[in-house]
């Protein structure tokens, strides 16, 4: 039975879980004995059809099998389904001006971030020489709110596609590459804090671990980007 | 004039190829962004320092990021051009792509004066000095074309698509 419990909790909406629980009470039954046997569960992901039978006359119970269809049609992802709901998805997506504002604040928020890494990046790996690594310390700060910008828009139009996007290799790739490309870049400004005047010096040797983060920092940035442009295509 | 031009490119050879190779567009789009990240990273830098800000930076080795700006630019007039020769009827009446174009051939303009009145003296500007107004006025007319070419052309497919 507990195989059953965990059998379900992975397929199945809670709440369907839980009438399923109850089911058995309304009939003096121990919620959740081995008496209640579920013959046959089957969770068709898009149609949102379970089938099941009690043991105890094996009769198919139709009417809770329409509960649970009810119930499992809310779908199996509330919370991005609610998302799609919120005041701030329809204006993104139904709204005249919603989505071309958040995709422009998205693509400016963009060019900012990935715009100066991507300069910071080939400084550290010294394919540009002679640009001063302090002035990238002030520029750090226009990355971040350039980052913040993205955040922001990027989040309203999640919500705008929630259970579309949420499904989507490339959206999860993009997510993963912009999150591993922030952290990145927070280990290179701690190390710019120490090593800019230094690295400011010409000819002055920059450590193989910071040109290895720069090179990761691309990698990020630019997977991103692929990652990115793709999720409309698959 | 421009009916003339789309009906010349349609159905040739790079408008056939365009459409028949499934996996360019998405090749291309991404080139695209590839492009417009170094374009516009190196130019924020640049017209940053050219407004007279960043001072840490020697405004002679501005030089060194201006070869970026040129391959980003490059890479996204390739893209670009290919792009309209793929759709050059939807492109041509949309009214967000013409006025990227025209921000375009500003920006190109705006180049050329910093190329003939700016660039010859910046060898004797203080290198970690203040920048004069023409100087400044370049950088922000820099800085909000490419702004707002980045902004219209992202906005294509969404206005003034006839």
């Amino acid at each position: 039975m507990k195989l059953l419990v965990a059998f379900l909790a992975e397929r199945v909406h809670p709440d369907v879980i839980t009438l399923i629980s109850s089911f058995g009470s309304n009939r003096g039954l121990e919620p959740f004995s081995p008496r209640i046997s579920i013959i046959a569960v089957r969770v068709l992901r898009n149609a949102h059809q379970i089938s099941y039978r009690h043991d105890d006359g094996g009769t198919i119970c139709r009417q809770s099998a329409r509960q649970i269809k009810s119930i499992n049609n809310r779908g199996e992802m509330p919370v991005f389904e609610w998302l799609e709901t919120t005041a701030l998805a329809i204006w993104v997506g139904e709204s005249l001006w919603g989505y071309p504002i958040v995709l422009g604040t998205h693509a400016i928020g963009l060019a900012i971030v990935v715009g100066i890494f991507v300069m910071l990046d080939l400084c550290m790996l010294r394919v540009i020489r002679g640009v001063s690594f302090n002035a990238f310390l002030s520029l750090y700060l226009l990355a971040w709110i350039g980052l913040l910008l993205n955040v922001i828009s990027g989040s309203a139009l999640f919500t705008s596609q929630a259970t579309t996007f949420i499904e989507s290799a490339p959206f999860l790739i993009k997510i993963s590459a912009v999150f591993a490309g922030v952290i990145v870049g927070i280990f290179i400004q701690r190390r710019l804090k120490l090593r800019a005047a230094d690295w400011d010096n010409a000819d002055t040797h920059i450590e193989s671990s910071a040109t290895a983060l720069a090179a990761l920092s691309l990698v990020c940035w630019i997977g991103a980007i692929f990652a990115g442009r793709l999720i409309a295509y698959l | 004039m421009m009916e003339s031009l789309v009906q010349a490119i349609e159905g040739g050879a790079i408008n056939t190829w365009v459409l028949s190779t499934y996996w360019l567009w998405p090749l291309l789009e991404i080139i695209h962004f590839i492009g417009l990240s170094l374009l516009l990273g190196s130019m924020l830098i640049v017209d940053l320092r050219l407004a007279g800000y960043l001072r840490q930076i020697d405004i002679m080795s501005m030089h060194r990021l201006l070869p970026w700006a040129a391959i980003g630019f490059a890479m996204n007039m390739v893209s670009g051009f290919l792009f309209f020769f793929g759709d050059p009827g939807r492109y041509s009446i949309n009214i967000g792509f013409r006025i990227k174009m025209v921000l375009v051939l500003i920006a190109g303009l705006n180049v050329l004066v910093f190329a003939l009145k700016i660039n010859p003296l910046i060898g004797n500007w203080e290198p970690h000095g203040d920048t004069p107004g023409l100087a400044k006025a370049i950088a922000w007319i820099s800085l909000s074309t490419w702004t707002g070419v980045l902004l219209l052309g992202r906005l294509i497919p969404y206005i003034g698509t006839g």
